[in-house]
């Protein structure tokens, strides 16, 4: 199954959005920091935080809404809902493939972030010091704790036809996630909204966000599990729709 | 004009204007929760502190970021039913061309838009005055921005309902609407010069409003630029639209 999934992302355009999207918040992460080397002097720090700013707030989280809206794209063209509702997979093992298909894209666009970091860092900017491995180890984690967001996307476009739906509803996730993180008050949302999860496992030891946590264990370990729980949650209303409800 | 009208029919169903309300008053939200923070709540009062025009900047930043995939989403829709409803076809055999079709698709978005983004900027005005900025505002840079913000969000939906007809594959017109986004919000932190060359950049470069060292001010646009870049946009849009005929017809 994840096989045949991972054939028909191939013949989609997603890679160019798993290799631009990341390359660009490395891009304007540089030129940001070369821009403002005075206000931004914390070496590798500043340079993290400048990359991870708009790629942790939207950018990160709208890619996922269009991969996962790539994803489901073949099932709503022609008599393909049809042809997949006969297949003699159990329903939860369809929904894991979808999501494990849109999460080989979103580990590409870490990869593509962390190794593009690193080279912009070293080589561009000339920053002192080593890479920092404990970006890798954030951009690892994020990985983690974007399940339930893919899972909650993939849920999305199994159920709407139309690509840009899921989408739109995607951004105005992110735009409550944003407030969510940047409010005191609406900071307990943080830890519901997919988005707003998205946005603290990207942000983890950043200096460009206030309060945005530390790469230690407490502030870790609930992101993984909230990654890990959500994301079989949705899993699980997913496969339970697919079963009972008739989407066509 | 029935053409308009047949495309404002179609909306119902793809619920555009539901979506295109719950994105204006939330980015209107966005913009303006800087203002419930203490150090910003200081300078209510201070005409040098010039509130209103940091509120304004704060807007502008929040409508870069998602202006270009607002006019992605609400224009891939629009266009994305064609193909999946063989709408092409359909539309060709009563006399209407894919390039009517597109124009008319334009034509019922931004019949849509300006009131929209009149609601925005009213939006986040209000909030403004709700949460107690006494400084006088002065309504041109506000006006201007807002007229401004909808000529571009025209000509992009424009832009990308071409992309969406050319293109059946829907992730591209709306990836090219993330990667745009990116790129706006990104503009505001980059060199006028730089700014003026991404066609996305001239969401910050209609900003009316700008960080001048320590403070925030009015600033004046750059209109030549702008009216250059709406020209050129609005001529490759026709002669897109006029080359969609042939497609189809």
């Amino acid at each position: 199954m994840f096989r045949a999934e991972m054939r028909k992302l191939r013949r989609s355009s997603t890679w160019i959005i798993a290799i631009v999207l990341p390359l660009l918040a490395v891009v304007t992460g540089t030129l940001n920091l070369a821009a403002n080397a005075d206000a931004l002097d914390a070496g590798w720090a500043s340079f993290t935080s400048q990359v991870v700013l708009f790629y942790g707030l939207l950018f990160f989280s709208m890619g996922i809404s269009l991969l996962a809206a790539a994803v489901w794209r073949a099932e709503h063209r022609g008599s393909n809902w049809n042809l997949l509702l006969t297949s003699t997979v159990r329903p939860v093992g369809l929904a894991t493939a979808k999501v494990a298909a849109v999460l080989v894209p979103v580990a590409l666009m870490q990869v593509v972030l962390i190794v593009g970091t690193a080279a912009a860092g070293t080589f561009v900017l000339g920053l002192d010091g080593g890479f920092p491995w404990q970006f890798a180890v954030v951009g690892v984690v994020a990985i983690v704790a974007a399940i339930p967001l893919i899972a909650l996307q993939s849920l999305l476009s199994m159920l709407m036809r139309s690509f840009a739906a899921p989408v739109a509803i995607c951004l105005l996730g992110c735009v409550a996630g944003v407030a969510a993180v940047t409010s005191p008050t609406l900071r307990p949302l943080g830890h519901v909204i997919p988005q707003a999860i998205n946005t603290r496992a990207l942000n983890l030891g950043s200096t460009a966000i206030a309060g945005s946590g530390g790469l230690t264990l407490g502030d870790t370990l609930p992101l993984l599990a909230t990654g890990i729980g959500g994301g079989a949650v949705v899993l699980l209303v997913t496969a339970t729709l697919l079963r009972t409800v008739k989407l066509r | 004009m029935s053409d308009v009208v047949l495309e404002i029919r179609k909306m119902r169903r793809l619920r555009t204007i539901p979506v295109l309300v719950g994105l204006v008053l939330a980015v209107a939200a966005l913009s303006s929760a800087s203002l419930f923070s203490g150090t910003a709540r200081e300078t209510f009062d201070d005409p040098a502190a010039s509130p209103w025009a940091a509120l304004l900047l704060s807007y502008t930043m929040m409508a870069a970021m998602t202006s270009p995939l607002l006019a992605a989403v609400v224009a891939s829709r629009q266009t994305d039913i064609e193909h999946s409803g063989n709408g092409w076809v359909l539309a060709a055999g009563a006399g209407r061309t894919p390039g009517r079709l597109c124009a008319a698709k334009l034509l019922a978005l931004a019949f849509m838009l300006a009131p929209a983004i009149a609601l925005q900027t009213a939006a986040v005005v209000a909030i403004g005055v709700l949460a107690g900025i006494r400084v006088p505002i002065d309504p041109i840079p506000w006006i201007a921005y807002t007229g401004l913000l909808f000529v571009l969000d025209v000509v992009f939906c424009g832009l990308h309902i071409l992309l969406a007809a050319r293109v059946e594959n829907q992730l591209v017109s709306v990836g090219v609407g993330v990667l745009g986004s990116f790129l706006a919000v990104f503009s505001l932190l980059l060199p006028a010069a730089v700014s003026r060359a991404i066609p996305w950049g001239y969401y910050a470069v209609i900003s009316q409003a700008g960080q001048e060292g320590d403070s925030v001010g009015y600033v004046q646009a750059p209109y030549p630029w702008i009216i250059g870049f709406v020209a050129l946009a609005a001529l490759v849009i026709a002669v897109g639209i006029r080359r969609l005929d042939p497609i189809g017809a």
